[in-house]
């Protein structure tokens, strides 16, 4: 489509130009068992760029650890492109152009330039991490990483064991 | 032929086992990796659920319709053209489904031919986000195009036209102009209402200008556009074609309005 002239510099423009929610007030709904939230956002710099933020828990029975939150940049020409996405650990991400599979645990994928080139999904590439367990928690992450303002978040306490050891 | 089917069916049924594997997810839930997978590279989400009467239910436990909200408005893949598609993916591969969950209820004897039954369903369901406006639209552009050449040819179009005759002419693109019979032939493609509105604006503009032209505008379906939006094009453009379904009709208007040479 039209992102294939994107570099790594732009998506990292993209991700670390500071933000603002414009719907801070927008409210979670319930859709086809699973609860979603929609954001928009603007850059607070001079490019203008808008984005999109979402938030989605599966609800059903069992599926606690399905959950994804992510940015889109809403580019010019009306298509929007995935910046981000931080996903719960209910499933084996593969990257597929490495060919490493990263096992059952949280993972946070990113747009990259060598997916885009590949003719991939620009968001397919994906590295473990263990800052959440939680979609709060993948939210504060977010919110944190891409710099956005007007959203309160709160982190999960993922570091609560090594209290004890 | 020297190849030894016996031995490949065998070769074929190992490997195609090694890649679905069976893993328990939790006490009411089986998870079954295989190698489908959706753009992203994330794989499908399918599972076992045990039922009564020695029945299991494949399911993907909502995760296809969640997946798919990330980037699309769920709720138009149940509406218009999308919707007919969807109920028709659903009949043809014989799923059901329950609030957003896809599943197929199956004898442990059609485990595995149901298994890629969903998965064909799954994937099928996935497609539809081909019919996005963003690529219905960059489609019919290339159609509009495509369309163009054959009757003008392309040696006699030119693509992205500024008249700079005016104002901030940069700002006014044309989509194609043509040397026409007594005048240029500015040709706009008009895919969605922004673009009506956009026309009028550049139209007008080009009639303030004075400028010397005639326009031709080309819907993908004018039936689509807001009533009002199309009044005021009517106002400002010139001849008008329904769809590029009326071949016809694009040809006929189309050379009635150029210079043959």
């Amino acid at each position: 489509m039209a992102f294939e002239s994107l570099t790594d510099d732009k998506i990292s423009d993209l991700l670390n130009c500071p933000k603002r929610l414009t719907n801070p007030q927008a409210r979670s709904k319930s859709k086809d068992g699973h609860e979603q939230a929609n954001f928009k956002a603007v850059a607070l710099d001079s490019s203008g760029h808008e984005f999109e933020i979402y938030k989605r828990q599966n609800l059903r029975d069992g599926m606690e650890d399905d959950f994804s939150c992510g940015i889109s940049w809403l580019a010019p020409n009306g298509e929007t492109l995935t910046l981000k996405r931080y996903n719960g650990p209910n499933h084996d991400h593969p990257n597929h152009l490495e060919k490493v599979k990263l096992g059952y645990t949280s993972h946070i994928h990113m747009a990259t330039e060598k997916y885009i080139k590949a003719s991939r999904k620009a968001e397919g590439f994906a590295i473990a991490t263990n800052r959440y367990n939680t979609v709060d928690g993948a939210l504060h992450c977010l919110v944190t990483d891409c710099k956005i303002s007007g959203i309160h978040t709160t982190p999960d306490n993922t570091n609560q064991t090594k209290l004890f050891d | 032929m020297n190849l030894d089917v016996n031995k490949l069916q065998e070769t074929l049924c190992s490997l195609m086992c090694a890649e679905v594997k069976i893993k328990p997810k939790n006490e009411k839930l089986l998870s079954i990796e295989t190698p489908f997978y959706f753009p992203d590279g994330d794989p499908y989400q399918i599972y076992i659920k045990e039922m009564p009467g020695g029945i299991i239910r494949l399911t993907d436990m909502g995760h296809t319709m969640m997946h798919l909200s990330y980037d699309n408005e769920i709720d138009k893949f149940r509406e218009g053209t999308r919707g007919k598609i969807f109920d028709q993916i659903k009949a043809e591969t014989f799923i059901d489904e329950d609030n957003g969950e896809f599943f197929i209820d199956t004898p442990i004897d059609n485990l595995g031919f149901n298994i890629f039954r969903l998965g064909q369903a799954l994937t099928k369901i996935n497609d539809l986000t081909f019919l996005n406006r963003a690529r219905a639209e960059s489609t019919f552009y290339e159609d509009l195009q495509e369309q163009l050449y054959k009757v003008v040819g392309e040696e006699k179009v030119k693509k992205d036209y500024y008249f700079e005759e005016m104002e901030n002419a940069r700002d006014y693109p044309i989509d194609y102009r043509i040397e026409g019979k007594y005048a240029p032939l500015f040709l706009f493609g008009i895919p969605n209402r922004d673009k009506a509105r956009l026309t009028t604006i550049i139209l007008e503009r080009l009639l303030r200008a004075k400028a010397d032209f005639d326009s031709l505008l080309i819907f993908s379906d004018q039936g689509s556009i807001p009533k009002q939006d199309l009044a005021r094009l009517s106002n400002a453009g010139g001849e008008m074609i329904a769809s590029l379904d009326a071949e016809a009709d694009f040809s006929r208007k189309l050379l009635r309005k150029i210079n043959p040479n």
